[in-house]
């Protein structure tokens, strides 16, 4: 099988399954995990994009031959950049969930309910 | 000249110099944001003159567009950079009233104030993705940061739907980079012609969901309600006056300059129909008043984004300028209602309409204050927003769209009836009086002032409003003055 499509395919399942446990979640650590798989898929989403099979890195060199047949190195740059703001996205989120279990006494997301007309 | 890039590092340099001033006097870190937000006032008022026809080029790393990441500053981008700052500054003024213990306050404030300025400045898509994360991350902190149980359910929801809207915004970009091999915005909208439609399609609908969080369309406007009512009521304002306004501009900036015209006009035209509806009836059945001011904003940026959608396909300049006007009136009109209504209940967090009862009477200037918000926010003479509806009405009825014209009178009776009713509780009855200190009194006289001032001489308004407008249509300078005679 072409190693792209297992990029691909795997990529876009992690991106569902995050999805539908940050949906389906009732834990708030859950419904963060479910956030962090979501991003996860998609920045392995982003790198396979730059990917050819048996490339090198792109690397300038005197030898012209070398540089033929790179990737492309913006993707794993943009993903480099992603995965510190998902960091960062984590970490302002798993705070919120400290506070939310010292206030409410509970991570359900069902039990939240200050916030009701 | 000072040049703009400073705005942002400066911005950076002092949030996170505030630990250490913090380490020096505990007393020190309150007035940096003011610091701040004169600075950048400074340097971009100074600016002002430089930007003429077409966009103002920023290059860093010594590299020309499309290669290295750039700033482009036209005067759509100069006007919304400076409503950021103004407003910043009221209120990081407002917050020297407030004892805070924790300094980070400040940090996150400046954070938040940060990436609203660098979307609204920046050239390049990825890097308008990077400032969008800021300005989002920071908001969940600021909207938590009540450390109630009310703020802390509003900035959890918050965060879920930014989290992830903000991953497709940035799939959008990379769909679009695929296709074109390039992350410069003028550099991409050269090449949209060249892009298939399936794909504008594709990357224009994932843009729609991750800017829909932060312009509050339907459906994606659950966490709006909630973050609104949660957070504390400055906070509200900066989420009302700051956040949503910079999502105005980029969904003006990205479906205008890099599409060319807005793609799925259709699908965001539904969803901004049904936000505007939706949202000012679940308004009109509100007994909570912030939670009425938080749909009415709802509300308010779905009338954008209709007007939006509508005419962005006609070019048609003043209908861009009434977008304009009503989001300045907006970012006035409605920050001053949250103060507003924070005093009024004496910093309580109890925002019961039953409770408000005489309230306004037992405080006549916070009464008054409030009454001036809901008058310019309705569009009575002499207040700015009376300018921003009738340049609303007369493009609808330039363009024959009366059905439209007929909706739109209709929801703004709803409007009026609502905002009518608040009115009518705070007068009436007796009251509790509350104390209220200098600054807070001042930050929202200024408030309401800017309304009458603007509403009294709108035609420089109006003037710099067109001009905006203008410099947003004209694509093909925009680009040009970008990449040059590429």
């Amino acid at each position: 099988m072409d190693a792209g499509l297992i990029f691909y395919g795997s990529a876009i399942f992690l991106m569902v399954m995050g999805v539908f446990i940050a949906i389906t979640g009732r834990h708030l650590i859950k419904i963060l995990l479910g956030i962090d798989v979501f991003d996860t898929g998609l920045n392995l989403l982003i790198v396979s994009f730059g990917y050819i099979n048996g490339g090198t890195a792109p690397i300038f060199s005197k030898y012209p031959n070398i540089f033929k047949n790179v990737v492309d190195p913006v993707p794993q740059a943009l993903v480099l950049t992603a995965i510190v703001i998902g960091v960062a996205e984590m970490a302002m989120g798993l705070a919120i969930v400290m506070q939310i279990k010292e206030k409410f006494g509970t991570c359900n997301i069902a039990k939240l309910k200050e916030l009701k007309w | 000249m000072v040049s703009p890039v400073l705005v942002i590092a400066l911005t950076l340099f002092l949030a996170f110099s505030i630990p250490l001033l913090h380490m020096l006097s505990k007393k020190l870190p309150p007035f940096v944001p003011p610091l701040a937000m004169l600075i950048n006032l400074w340097i971009l008022i100074t600016n002002i003159k430089h930007v003429g026809e077409g966009a103002m080029l920023i290059t860093t790393a010594g590299l020309k567009p499309p290669i290295a990441i750039n700033l482009a500053i036209d005067k759509f981008s100069l006007f919304f950079a400076i409503l950021i700052q103004v407003i910043g500054f009221l209120l990081s003024i407002y917050y020297l009233s407030q004892e805070r213990k924790d300094m980070r306050f400040y940090m996150l404030f400046l954070l938040n104030i940060l990436g609203a300025s660098g979307i609204v400045m920046t050239g390049d898509l990825f890097n308008s993705f990077v400032f969008l994360e800021i300005l989002e991350i920071s908001s969940f902190g600021l909207v938590a940061s009540g450390k109630d149980k009310k703020a802390l359910e509003g900035g959890f929801k918050y965060m879920m739907i930014g989290a992830i809207g903000s991953s497709l915004y940035l799939l959008g970009i990379i769909v679009l980079y695929l296709s074109t091999g390039t992350l410069n915005m003028a550099h991409i909208a050269k090449l949209m012609p060249s892009i298939p439609d399936s794909v504008k399609l594709f990357s224009s609908i994932l843009f729609l969901i991750g800017i829909g969080v932060e312009v509050e369309l339907f459906p994606l406007n659950a966490w709006a309600p909630d973050a609104y009512h949660g957070a504390m009521d400055e906070i509200s304002t900066q989420l009302s006056s700051i956040i949503s306004k910079t999502g105005i501009y980029l969904a003006a900036r990205i479906f205008l300059t890099i599409y060319g015209g807005l793609y799925a006009t259709n699908i965001i035209f539904y969803l901004a129909i049904t936000t505007f509806i939706i949202a000012e009836l679940a308004a009109l059945m509100q007994k909570n008043v912030k939670r009425m001011l938080a749909y009415s904003s709802v509300g308010q940026m779905g009338l954008l984004m209709l007007i939006l959608s509508v005419f962005a396909k006609r070019g048609d300049v003043f209908a861009l300028t009434t977008v304009i006007l009503l989001a300045l009136n907006h970012a006035f009109g409605k920050g001053l209602l949250f103060l507003s209504l924070g005093s009024l209940t004496g910093n309580t967090r109890n925002y019961d309409i039953e409770d408000l009862k005489g309230a306004g009477r037992a405080n006549p200037v916070l009464g008054f204050l409030f009454a001036t918000g809901v008058l310019s926010i309705i569009g009575m003479p002499i207040f700015f927003g009376f300018w921003s509806k009738i340049s609303l009405l007369i493009s609808i009825m330039k363009a024959n769209l009366m059905y439209l014209l007929a909706l739109l009178l209709l929801v703004f009776l709803v409007e009026l009836y609502y905002y009518a009713n608040v009115i009518v509780n705070l007068f009436k009855g007796e009251g509790k009086k509350y104390r209220i200190g200098v600054i807070p009194v001042s930050v929202m006289l200024l408030f309401a002032l800017s309304l009458i001032v603007f509403g009294l001489w709108p035609h420089p308004v109006f003037k710099i409003a067109q001009n905006a407008a203008a410099s947003l249509m004209e694509r093909s300078m925009y680009i040009s003055s970008i990449l040059g005679g590429m």
